[in-house]
């Protein structure tokens, strides 16, 4: 089996959608391949990670939390009636808040420990490759003139 | 597609660049460099004169071995190398193509990620004044020194840097405008790295440098004379002070190792094509050895 083949291979085995042959032959490949064996690993680490944050839970009082601030937007409604335009938003201003309690709540937090507990994980783990190596920076182009002599 | 499947399209499509391989090096003690370097010979590897130096040594990573190179041969204007081993190591390479891509063509930048080779496309913005070429590319971490190659697989430069226009482009956009160093500057004073870079054994008499179109009003980019020693086969040429030479033969000169090179390579006289205050006239140049 040739690289591009393994790494072709390597997202079905990820996924879960391929054979046992197929598995076997790409562990089979990567055993002998140090590249493929990196990457693999790299894969597997993204798709754990996306796997875990792809479901974040709502927070348990976020219902209470919209309800509290449609009835406080409605109590100043009665108060101070809004032009109609303003009404018509509500809905929308809802859907807003809903959306700042998932990303802000206890789902937001738990994807950043999730995250954090991953790159703990992969260093614990002694994947030297990952940590003291690194590829050299984009620096600004600057070509130097100096002179040549023949 | 999942992340993953983007990351192996990228990675496969890396595979089909042989000639590209890992440059690794101790940069500082306990921290290794991964760089990008192009086999142009069985025997020699080009590279960015950064990837090489100073104090540590670099090793071509091949099939899970290192491979020490015997010299290093550096250019420090235009900022490259080539790496010599004494016996054959690549099995696969690509010789640096003399042609300039055109404005508006893609090309395949490959280059070296953490994990391994990545690739991405690129687009040839503009030609720059100095003899580099424009590229804008989506922002990518192992860009820097990644090899270049046309719609042909052919070797077409390597960049050497971002081209950042302001603060403001350079932060709200997420694509790079990189400089690439094209072969056709590069790949006679490459040729000449191969051999050894001999001397020419008969001085021709000019001290030179590069200049870029930026640099003067008026004055093309090219190879400016600074000095002609006086009775030396340049002062019969015709050549002065203040002269630019900006083609010779066919080819568009940009650094005084290519005029070097050309005039070292050739048996014959070769035509150049030399601008001085504004006036362009054709001269003759004599073969070097």
């Amino acid at each position: 089996m040739k690289c591009k083949d393994a790494l072709l291979l390597m997202d079905k085995v990820i996924d879960g959608c391929s054979t046992p042959t197929e598995e076997q032959m790409l562990h089979f490949h990567t055993s002998g391949c140090r590249a493929c064996k990196r990457t693999m690993m790299m894969n597997r680490d993204i798709s754990r990670v996306f796997r875990q944050i792809s479901r974040p839970e709502p927070p348990a009082d976020l219902e209470e939390r919209v309800r509290a601030r449609l009835a406080a937007a409605a109590s100043i409604g009665s108060r101070r009636r809004p032009p109609l335009r303003y009404a018509v938003a509500l809905p929308f201003v809802a859907a807003l808040l809903i959306a700042l309690g998932l990303s802000l709540g206890r789902g937001g937090t738990r994807m950043q420990e999730t995250l954090v507990a991953e790159v703990d994980k992969a260093e614990d783990a002694g994947d030297s490759w990952k940590r003291p190596v690194t590829t050299p920076p984009l620096t600004a182009y600057i070509r130097p003139a100096g002179l040549v002599t023949f | 597609m999942t992340p993953a499947l983007v990351l192996s399209a990228v990675l496969a499509a890396g595979a089909v660049f042989p000639p590209v391989v890992t440059i690794r090096r101790e940069r500082v003690p306990g921290l290794t460099e991964l760089s990008t370097g192009a086999a142009i010979s069985d025997r020699h590897v080009v590279t960015l004169s950064a990837f090489t130096g100073p104090g540590s040594s670099p090793f071509v990573e091949l099939d899970g071995d290192l491979h020490e190179p015997d010299t290093i041969h550096v250019c420090p204007d235009m900022g490259i190398a080539v790496l010599t081993f004494d016996s054959p190591v690549f099995y696969d390479f690509s010789k640096p193509d003399s042609r300039v891509p055109e404005v508006g063509e893609t090309l395949v930048l490959v280059g070296q990620g953490l994990s391994g080779i990545i690739s991405i496309s690129a687009r040839v913005v503009r030609h720059y004044e100095d003899g580099a070429l424009l590229l804008s590319a989506p922002r990518m971490e192992g860009l820097m020194g990644a090899v270049a190659f046309d719609g042909e697989g052919s070797l077409v430069g390597l960049v050497t840097g971002v081209v950042s226009f302001s603060a403001h482009e350079a932060s709200d956009i997420s694509i790079d405008y990189l400089a690439v160093l094209p072969s056709q500057m590069w790949y006679i004073w490459a040729d000449l790295a191969m051999e050894g870079s001999p001397r020419n054994e008969v001085p021709f008499g000019i001290t030179a440098t590069s200049c870029s179109g930026a640099t003067g009003r008026d004055r093309p980019a090219g190879v400016l004379i600074v000095a002609v020693a006086s009775g030396s086969m340049a002062d019969g040429c015709g050549l002065r002070p203040g002269d630019v030479i900006t083609r010779v033969d066919t080819v568009r000169t940009y650094h005084p190792e290519s005029v070097r090179g050309l005039l070292m390579q050739t048996r014959d006289s070769l035509e150049a094509e030399v601008w001085f205050r504004g006036c362009s006239r054709v001269i003759s140049l004599p073969p070097l050895r």
